[in-house]
C-alpha cells in the first residue's frame, strides 16, 4: 500500500487547497494531520472533498485504512496508525502544544515490506513533524519538506530539513506533482 | 471568484497599519472594524464580533499571543478565525499551544492582493461552517 502522511500547521489550509485543487484519483492513502481550530476540521474536509474525486473523510477510531482515500486527522485527538492499517485515536497529552501532533502519527508507522511510504512537512510554527519525518526516513520513506521560502511559517519545514533526513525540498506545486506521479 | 464579504477586525497598535488594512479590505467589500490593542479586541469579541481577526503580535501591554489566550480562556473563539499580521518573521515560544488557533500568517509589509486573498480564503471557512458542503460540478 502507498501511504502518504502530510503534516501541516499555520498557513496549511491555503497551501493544501492549492495542492489538492482538481486533484486526480491516485492509488494511495493520503493522511493529513493539520493543526486547526476544532470548528474548522469539518469545513476543511468539505473543501478538500470538493476538489477531488478521491474519497475524503475524517479518520475514525478503529477504522481500517482503504486505498485510494484521503483521511484527515480529527481535531483534538492524536491519530496513530496500528500496523500501518488501522487508525487509533487517543487523548494523550499534547505534544509540542498540539493535538493531533504530526509526530505522533508519523512515529506510529512501522516497517512493512508491502508498503511504500512518503512523509511531507508543510508550513507551520514550531518543530512538530521533525522527529516523525526522521523516523519515516529511517523506515525507508521518501521525505519532502515544503521549501521554507514558500511557507508562511518556516519553522516546521526548516526543523524537518535540519534533521538531515529530507530527500526533497519542494514548492507546493512540485509537491502536488510528486503526489500525482507517485 | 473570491467572496469578499464578511466582518474583519484589524488589531494593531500602529494607526498607519489600521488605516491601510481598513482601506484595502473595505474597498474590497469587507466590513472592517479596528482595535488598537488586545484588550480592545477582547471587548469587541465579547460584544459579539464574529469574523476574521487580523492580529498583530507585538503590541504594548497585551500582545497578540496574550490576546489569543484571553479569547480561549473566556471561550470566545466561536465564530472567529485568527490570522497573525505581523512584522515579526519568527514566532516565539509564546505561541506553543496556540498554533491550532492561528489559521494563517501574513508578514508586514504585505501585498494588498495577498491580504485580500488570504482574508477571503479564511472568511470562507467561517461562512462554510453554517453552509451545506459544496460538491463537484
Amino acid at each position: 500500500m502507498k501511504i502518504i502522511i502530510i503534516g501541516s500547521s499555520t498557513g496549511g489550509p491555503y497551501i493544501l487547497e492549492s495542492i489538492f485543487n482538481n486533484f486526480p484519483v491516485i492509488n494511495a492513502v493520503i493522511i493529513i494531520v493539520q493543526h486547526l481550530p476544532p470548528a474548522f476540521t469539518q469545513t476543511f474536509k468539505g473543501h478538500i472533498e470538493a476538489m477531488t474525486r478521491m474519497p475524503v473523510s475524517i479518520a475514525g477510531e478503529g477504522e481500517v485504512i482503504t486505498s485510494p482515500h484521503i483521511y484527515i486527522a480529527p481535531s483534538g485527538r492524536h491519530l496513530l496508525i496500528k500496523n500501518n492499517r488501522t487508525f487509533h485515536l487517543n487523548d494523550d497529552e499534547r505534544l509540542h502544544g498540539v493535538r493531533p501532533a504530526v509526530d505522533r502519527t508519523m512515529l506510529s508507522m512501522q516497517n512493512r515490506s508491502d508498503d511504500s511510504i512518503m512523509g511531507i512537512i508543510l508550513t507551520g510554527m514550531g518543530r512538530d513533524g521533525a522527529d516523525g519525518i526522521y523516523h519515516l526516513h529511517k523506515l525507508g520513506a521518501v521525505t519532502i519538506a515544503q521549501d521554507p521560502a514558500t511557507a508562511p511559517i518556516k519553522s516546521m519545514p526548516q526543523s524537518a530539513i535540519e534533521t538531515g533526513e529530507i530527500d526533497f525540498i519542494l514548492t507546493p506545486e512540485k509537491i502536488r506533482d510528486a503526489l500525482i506521479k507517485l | 471568484m473570491s467572496d469578499t464579504t464578511g466582518n474583519v477586525m484589524i488589531v494593531d497598535d500602529d494607526a498607519h497599519v489600521r488605516i491601510a488594512v481598513r482601506t484595502i479590505l473595505s474597498d474590497a467589500g469587507f466590513t472592517v472594524i479596528a482595535a488598537e490593542s488586545g484588550s480592545q479586541c477582547i471587548d469587541l469579541v465579547q460584544q459579539g464580533f464574529s469574523g476574521v481577526i487580523l492580529l498583530d503580535i507585538m503590541m504594548p501591554g497585551m500582545d497578540g499571543w496574550d490576546t489569543i489566550r484571553a479569547i480561549l480562556d473566556n471561550h470566545l473563539e466561536h465564530g472567529i478565525a485568527i490570522v497573525m499580521l505581523t512584522a515579526k518573521n519568527a514566532p516565539d515560544t509564546k505561541m506553543i499551544g496556540l498554533q491550532e488557533y492561528v489559521v494563517d500568517y501574513i508578514t508586514k509589509p504585505f501585498d494588498n492582493e495577498d491580504l485580500i486573498e488570504k482574508t477571503s480564503f479564511i472568511m470562507r471557512y467561517l461562512q462554510d461552517q453554517t453552509s451545506p458542503g459544496r460538491s463537484l460540478e
